[in-house]
């Protein structure tokens, strides 16, 4: 989606030290107008941090934001108006109503009479909503909350809108429902920026993902641009229970064919070349080792085996 | 900025209208423990102070009789002191059956030692039921004695200056004289709370400025809140400038707070008949207190991490200051050392200055120290709290 048109947010060598730790590192990227950019990262990664720097919520150590062509050092107001921030936790009032919640919320970003009217029951609609808009939110079920919570940053027509792992949490079937969500937004051409650890939202929802690691962007690029890094690898997934890391190392070691291979919790995860041909070794040597393999998945390359390459470590860990 | 302002103590005011817990604080409970107060010190319907003494008088002097009938049983108490002359060993009984607050003894000897330049003493006895009234007792024979004490130096003054033994015309005059001098000590002395005052009049402002504080320390607390509900963030993810947040809740609070005790006022007037004095210094001193209550439990609840915390950390300054500054008991009746504590506490002046305009009448000119010294609470504790609320918001 990336083209001509001026970026909506343009951010470069963003960096933020906590103490010894620099919790953002150099992190830069682009969105430009109607697409969707993911920032895929386990937790802790750095990705709440960079976006809190973009909305102006976090002080930076350095760098730069523009959003929507103005400069967050000169002008903040006209960044915040243009930023449709949705955090990750549930920020609502449990005492008023869903109705009275966006009304407050619209108004905080200048919206008033006929137009804030129109946005709040549009906003409704779209969320699902418009029949509980006079019942506190205290009463709402948790999807119900998220997807308000969602609803609350779409008001005022964002440039951009930021979401902050919107669906930790949730239900599956409210997590389809926000994703459907923000799929439509991308039908409306608005900038989407969207912070996940979910390797399949990512999948789903974005046009370009940034990877981002220990706080530095690793990786960028279209999942297609992603997956030819590691090249034609297939990700296997075991279920197994034993000496897991003596295993894995046994086959970093022993077998031609395994780039990485990796312990996680209940199992182990690797990257391979024709991973199909592979597997019968694989479970040879499992059984030496004494190990017993529950189950056995042979995926096709993506974003979690990227991260995996890029890291030696998986996205949940 | 004074949208976002507006907006944020709008929504705050709402909020606060909706919950009941508030609404109890703000308006229901300071009516009702004053009610309940005000009934347990006087039926609700007028408080003035009354003792019944006894006094043995073993002297039968004329300085005995002077104290006696002059003082105890004299116009300026005859209101509201009721006296028993009776025995040593009969005051004695009395005191132990509570019958009498206090018992005067004045020993054989008084009048002829004292007018021999000697010392002599009346002993008190006070019931231990009866603080207030054995303090009184205390203080008139403190006073007829710091009398008795003055007067002799003034007539020994006189005759050293002459140089010479008076004649006994001279003499004459001088007793006479001395013996005219006005009895040295009246009920109303002027103390805060001694006069004469409804019941109502003294514990309506006094609730409503108790229970202003907890009213009022939502606004502070509720920026603890929305941290924790992460409403805060996005509140500043919009256009609101972190000091339209801070302004808002000061606002909501101010305004909840003046609405808190104007409705006390109205209500205590109308039910129970109070009369709190000049309206337009009733305002002033609302107001003043009103900001001292803002500025004390903002500052104290941006010491704290948590809301929970907050609560605990405000109630335990609420309840300190109010001990100390007379909420719960009519100043004039505090310790003199508790009373000039009561001196360090914004509840402490606000009363007096209550007090002052239903005893001294008077306008906004009676009222200029209480609501000098109130604001100047209120000022000082929150611009402090406001350095530390904006740390607290901003992260």
């Amino acid at each position: 989606m990336a083209g001509a048109a001026e970026p909506v947010l343009v951010c470069r060598d963003l960096r933020r030290r906590y103490g010894q730790r620099l919790a953002v590192d150099g992190v830069g990227f682009r969105v430009d107008p109607g697409e969707t950019y993911g920032l895929l990262g386990p937790n802790g990664a750095g990705k709440t941090t960079t976006i809190s720097m973009i909305c102006g919520l976090l002080r930076r150590d350095g760098g730069e934001v523009t959003v929507a062509g103005a400069s967050l050092d000169r002008d903040p107001g006209a960044v915040k108006a243009a930023i449709g921030y949705v955090p990750q936790d549930i920020a609502l009032y449990p005492d008023l109503s869903g109705g009275e919640n966006l009304r407050f919320w619209g108004r905080m970003q200048g919206l008033s009479g006929h137009e804030l009217a129109a946005r709040v029951d549009a906003v409704l609609e779209v969320v699902g909503l418009a029949d509980r808009a006079r019942d506190k939110v205290a009463d709402y079920s948790g999807g119900m909350q998220r997807r308000l919570n969602i609803g609350a940053g779409l008001l005022h027509r964002p440039r951009l809108l930021v979401l902050d792992e919107p669906t930790v949490g949730v239900d599956p079937q409210s997590r389809n429902a926000i994703l459907e969500n923000v799929e439509a937004l991308r039908g409306e051409g608005a900038a989407v920026l969207y912070t996940t650890h979910y390797m399949e939202e990512a999948e789903r929802l974005c046009d370009r993902v940034g990877i981002i690691d220990q706080g530095r962007l690793i990786a960028e690029g279209t999942r297609r641009e992603l997956v030819a890094q590691i090249g034609e690898r297939d990700r296997i997934e075991l279920a197994a229970s034993g000496d897991l890391v003596g295993l894995a190392a046994g086959w970093r070691r022993t077998l031609d064919g395994v780039d990485e291979a990796t312990v996680v919790a209940g199992g182990l995860h690797l990257v391979a070349r024709d991973g199909r041909r592979l597997l019968p070794k694989l479970l040879e040597l499992a059984e030496a080792a004494g190990v017993e393999v529950t189950s056995v998945e042979v995926l096709e390359p993506d974003l979690e085996a990227v991260f995996l390459h890029l890291t030696g470590k998986a996205l949940r860990d | 900025m004074l949208r976002a302002t507006l907006l944020i103590a709008a929504k705050d005011l709402r909020q606060r209208f909706r919950d009941r817990s508030g609404l109890v604080i703000a308006f229901l409970a300071p009516f009702l423990l004053a009610a309940i107060i005000g009934l347990a010190f006087g039926s609700g319907d007028g408080f003035s102070f009354s003792a019944t003494y006894a006094v043995v008088d073993d002297d039968r002097g004329p300085l005995a009789a002077r104290f006696v009938d002059g003082v105890l049983a004299g116009p300026g108490l005859a209101d509201v002191v009721t006296l028993r002359r009776v025995g040593a060993a009969e005051a004695r009984d009395l005191i132990d059956r509570g019958e009498v607050d206090a018992a005067f003894l004045i020993p054989a000897g008084f009048s002829a030692s004292v007018q021999r330049g000697g010392s002599a003493t009346v002993t008190v006895l006070q019931a231990g039921a009866s603080p207030v009234a054995g303090q009184v007792a205390r203080s008139l024979a403190e006073g007829y004695a710091a009398q008795l004490a003055a007067t002799g130096l003034s007539v020994r003054t006189a005759l050293d200056a002459a140089g010479r033994p008076p004649t006994q015309a001279e003499a004459n005059r001088l007793g006479q004289q001395a013996a005219a001098g006005q009895p040295p000590v009246r009920l109303v002395d002027g103390g805060v709370g001694a006069r004469e005052m409804k019941a109502s009049s003294y514990f309506g402002p006094s609730m409503a400025i108790f229970f202003l504080f907890f009213t009022v320390s939502f606004g502070a607390r509720s920026i603890l809140i929305e941290r924790r509900q992460g409403t805060l963030r996005r509140l500043l993810a919009s256009a609101a400038p972190p000091g339209a947040v801070i302004a808002g809740k000061a606002l909501a609070a101010f305004a909840l707070g003046v609405t808190s005790v104007l409705v006390m006022w109205l209500a205590t007037s109308l039910v129970f008949g109070a009369d709190w004095g000049d309206p337009l210094a009733v305002v002033a001193l609302t107001v003043s207190s009103v900001l001292a209550a803002i500025g004390i439990t903002a500052l104290v609840v941006t010491l704290a991490r948590t809301d929970e915390q907050a609560d605990g950390y405000s109630s335990l300054v609420v309840f300190t200051l109010a001990l100390l500054g007379g909420n719960f008991i009519y100043l004039a009746q505090l310790p003199d050392l508790l009373q000039r504590l009561s001196l360090l506490t914004p509840n402490g002046w606000a009363l007096r200055g209550f007090v002052d305009l239903v005893a001294d009448g008077g306008g906004l000119e009676t009222v200029a120290a209480p609501v000098a010294v109130t604001a100047a609470f209120g000022l000082v504790t929150g611009a402090v709290a406001l350095v530390r609320a904006r740390r607290m918001v901003v992260g």
